[in-house]
């Protein structure tokens, strides 16, 4: 498989989900976005942040840690393509809950990166969870 | 004649109808607000605002709800090892998820062993007031955040609606009172250890402003005792860990 082609397939195979705009479930695995609803304190829960909580979804399949030494994904769950594939590069700036398991981990400084062919991710935590947002390239 | 039937048939149907409204729970409901209910709780959480140092192991269900309301449920862990006033450490896994916090004082630190990201997010204060500003700041949930909340101004027992002692339960090897509370988008309820040492042994928070009314369940075992390290609450970056970012919980607040 060329470069060219397997980066495509890295970029087509994200769904994608625009910063700053409203953050929609993503078809990667339909059905299976959760919504960030369950209270687990009862004074702890002022919504500073209705922007941006009330549309945070969280996918319940591909929610895991995306562990890149082993790279175990649900079946499915990074190959899933279905609507998503009219995207055809990813977007800088786009965010993406899950990268697929051919990406490579790349430190350039101290900063840590993920490479999947042409297209670089910048791994940043929202609350607990680990989301990627699409930069150019740093190199 | 069928007239006066008919009136009489409206009468007692009325009559029904405003015995029926009075008995109702709803009607018996409106006003109960058990003081004891809340005094329970005012102690518990003096009490807990005593304690020098405590570990909490607690085991977690909770309800999470897809996007066509159905709810699945996921269990897991939280073990806390705390020290006050600011000293803190955290270890929450589940099927989905491993993390640490350790709060020194300074900083909190969140690290995902797994996938070797860790942040740090420059917090201080008491551990109450650093679990407000994650949540506040970074829109980080620390589970149990109430156990360090209680008895502080900034739980405020005027946002309890409802209050009633429910009954004495067995909660592992203790006695506890159960008590049930409700307020705006929460009911929950409250297994606290009868005696000297009111500990919350069980907390159960219902969600009651999502149509699903998901739940979250902690049933705690705590030691009053542990063994503290000074190293327990630093923070040393493992090999081949790499520091990301916290996003601030609200990074568009002047752009929108």
């Amino acid at each position: 498989m060329d470069r060219t082609l397997s980066a495509r397939i890295c970029a087509v195979s994200l769904a994608v989900v625009f910063l700053g705009g409203v953050a929609l479930p993503t078809d990667v695995v339909a059905g299976k976005n959760v919504k960030n609803s369950t209270r687990t304190s009862v004074n702890n829960n002022r919504n500073t942040n209705v922007n941006v909580k009330s549309n945070r979804n969280v996918n319940v399949d591909i929610d895991v840690d995306n562990d890149r030494h082993h790279h175990h994904h649900p079946v499915g769950t990074a190959v899933a393509v279905t609507t998503a594939a009219v995207v055809t590069a990813a977007v800088v700036g786009s965010v993406v809950h899950t990268i697929p398991p051919t990406c490579v981990p790349v430190q350039i400084g101290y900063a840590i990166y993920q490479q999947c062919g042409a297209t670089w991710y910048q791994p940043q935590y929202v609350g607990s969870s680990v989301q990627y947002v699409v930069i150019n390239p740093p190199r | 004649m069928k007239r006066m039937a008919a009136f009489l048939m409206t009468g007692m149907l009325l009559f029904g109808a405003s015995t029926y409204a009075a008995d109702s729970p709803s009607a018996a409901q409106e006003s109960s607000r058990d003081d004891k209910a809340i005094a329970s709780l005012n102690s518990m959480g003096k009490y807990l605002r005593g304690l020098k140092a405590f570990a909490v192991h607690s085991d977690m269900n909770k309800d999470e709800v897809l996007m066509n309301g159905q709810k699945l449920q996921f269990a897991g862990t939280a073990d806390y090892l705390v020290q006050t006033p600011n000293r803190l450490r955290l270890e929450v896994k589940n099927d989905r998820r491993h993390r640490m916090y350790i709060y020194n004082g300074e900083t909190l630190t969140q690290y995902a062993p797994r996938i070797g990201y860790y942040a740090t997010m420059p917090l201080t204060g008491t551990l109450g007031e650093v679990v407000r500003q994650a949540k506040e700041k970074y829109d980080l949930d620390l589970p149990l955040a109430d156990l360090f909340l209680w008895g502080t101004d900034m739980a405020d027992p005027k946002d309890i609606k409802e209050a009633a002692f429910i009954g004495v339960e067995r909660i592992g090897d203790h006695d506890c009172d159960h008590f049930a509370f409700r307020q705006e988008g929460a009911d929950w309820q409250i297994w606290i250890r009868q005696g000297n040492q009111p500990l919350p042994l069980k907390l159960v928070i219902t969600t009651t402003d999502e149509p699903s009314q998901p739940q979250s369940v902690a049933v705690l075992k705590w030691n009053l005792s542990p063994k503290l390290n000074k190293k327990d609450f630093l923070f040393t970056p493992p090999k081949g860990s790499n520091k990301i970012e916290m996003v601030p919980s609200n990074p568009a607040a002047g752009n929108n």
